[in-house]
């Protein structure tokens, strides 16, 4: 009974271990298939990117295309309409003109003094106009005057201001570059100074050498060696 | 007195005839050359075989040396003579002096008498002219060096000076 108890149990044990493969086996099988179609939807939506800018751009330049198509046909309409109306117009004053000429004396020197009269209306509200024209210009000349007095009065001011300020940094730069100068030129000085001192003792110290040297006679020589003598003894060198 | 105390007492004067470095370095070669003339004509006295090849201070010192009987007739006894007197002038202590002027001889015979007298030492003198020093000395003596010329005695003046 034993017996048939762990050999159930085993084989239980055994399916259990194959369905755990099985389910790995699965897992694995699983990831890759779905690492397979990340890469393949990657693929597809740089190809569509690709091909929704190649689209994009020749749709714009169809449009492009149309709207210049369009703008050139509307030009050509209205140049021709303007063309057509100008015919007409020049027909119309020649027309006129003809008419004009058709007329009798009379009427034509009532036409010319109609027409002097107008021109002197015209030419009075012409002169008003230029004079409300002159006084407008004279106004706005006053104006801008005032303007750009104003203005370069505001830049003088300004400039001033700047020139103040900038004169001021100036002054502090070259004060202070001027004390630093000074400062070198006074150690300069103090070096120089110095190094022609120790010129000068070592000159005197080397013509007093000469001079002393000559001075000495034979017997102070002789009695310096017998003293210099005496006072190694003194310090104790011998 | 005795022979030996008599050739004590001869080298002794010879050796305070002896002031300077060239003075012993003279007496040696003449020393040299006396001995060469030792075993030539040994029946000639020792002072005319070689009185033309030594000088005349040498030559006193001999006369004296040959009528006191400090050196004797053999040769070899002269040789043996002769050798000893140069060990002993081997036995100088050097003093050398640097000062300023020419010495003479009776200043440096001074000098020498005053550093035997003090230092209690045979001594010989080297003596070099520098008139750089201006005045005094700079002095040697067994390894120690003393300057105590004029010119250093300046020199410290004008440092004190420039300091």
């Amino acid at each position: 009974m034993d017996y048939l108890l762990n050999k159930e149990y085993i084989l239980f044990l055994s399916l259990l271990g194959i369905i755990i493969i099985l389910f790995i086996v699965f897992y694995l099988y699983l990831s890759k298939k779905i690492k397979e179609e990340k890469y393949v939807v990657l693929k597809v939506s740089q190809e569509f990117e690709e091909s929704l800018r190649k689209s994009t751009e020749e749709e714009l330049k169809k449009i492009i295309n149309d709207l210049k198509t369009r703008v050139d046909n509307f030009s050509n309409k209205i140049i021709l309409k303007y063309e057509e109306e100008l015919s007409e117009f020049i027909k119309k004053i020649e027309d006129e003109f003809i008419a004009l000429s058709l007329l009798s004396k009379e009427e034509r020197e009532k036409f010319l003094k109609e027409s002097e009269e107008k021109s002197k209306k015209l030419e009075n509200q012409i002169n008003k106009e230029f004079l409300k024209f002159t006084e407008i210009n004279s106004q706005v000349r006053n104006f801008a005057i005032n303007a750009i007095k104003k203005g370069v009065e505001t830049i003088e001011k300004n400039i001033t201001m700047e020139t103040k300020t900038i004169l001021e940094a100036t002054n502090d730069i070259v004060s202070k570059k001027i004390i630093e100068i000074e400062k070198n030129i006074e150690e300069y000085r103090n070096k120089k100074l110095e190094e022609i001192d120790k010129k000068i003792y070592q000159l005197i110290g080397r013509v007093a050498k000469i001079t002393i040297g000559h001075s000495l006679d034979l017997t102070t020589q002789e009695k310096l060696v017998m003293e210099s003598l005496e006072k190694a003894k003194k310090e104790s060198f011998f | 007195m005795k022979k030996t105390e008599k050739i004590k007492e001869a080298i002794k004067d010879l050796k305070e005839k002896i002031i300077t470095k060239e003075d012993l370095n003279l007496t040696l070669e003449q020393i040299n050359l006396i001995e060469d003339l030792l075993f030539k004509d040994v029946t000639t006295p020792l002072l005319k075989k070689c009185e033309q090849k030594i000088n005349e201070d040498l030559k006193i010192i001999i006369k004296i040396w040959e009528e006191e009987k400090i050196i004797a007739h053999s040769p070899d006894e002269q040789f043996s003579f002769f050798e000893t007197l140069k060990k002993e002038l081997n036995h100088f202590f050097l003093v050398k002096l640097e000062i300023a002027f020419e010495p003479s001889r009776d200043f440096l015979e001074r000098v020498k008498d005053w550093l035997k007298e003090n230092l209690n030492q045979e001594i010989i003198l080297e003596v070099k002219k520098n008139p750089q020093i201006v005045g005094g000395l700079i002095i040697e003596y067994q390894g120690k060096y003393l300057d105590l010329s004029l010119a250093k005695k300046i020199d410290e003046i004008i440092e004190q000076k420039i300091l």
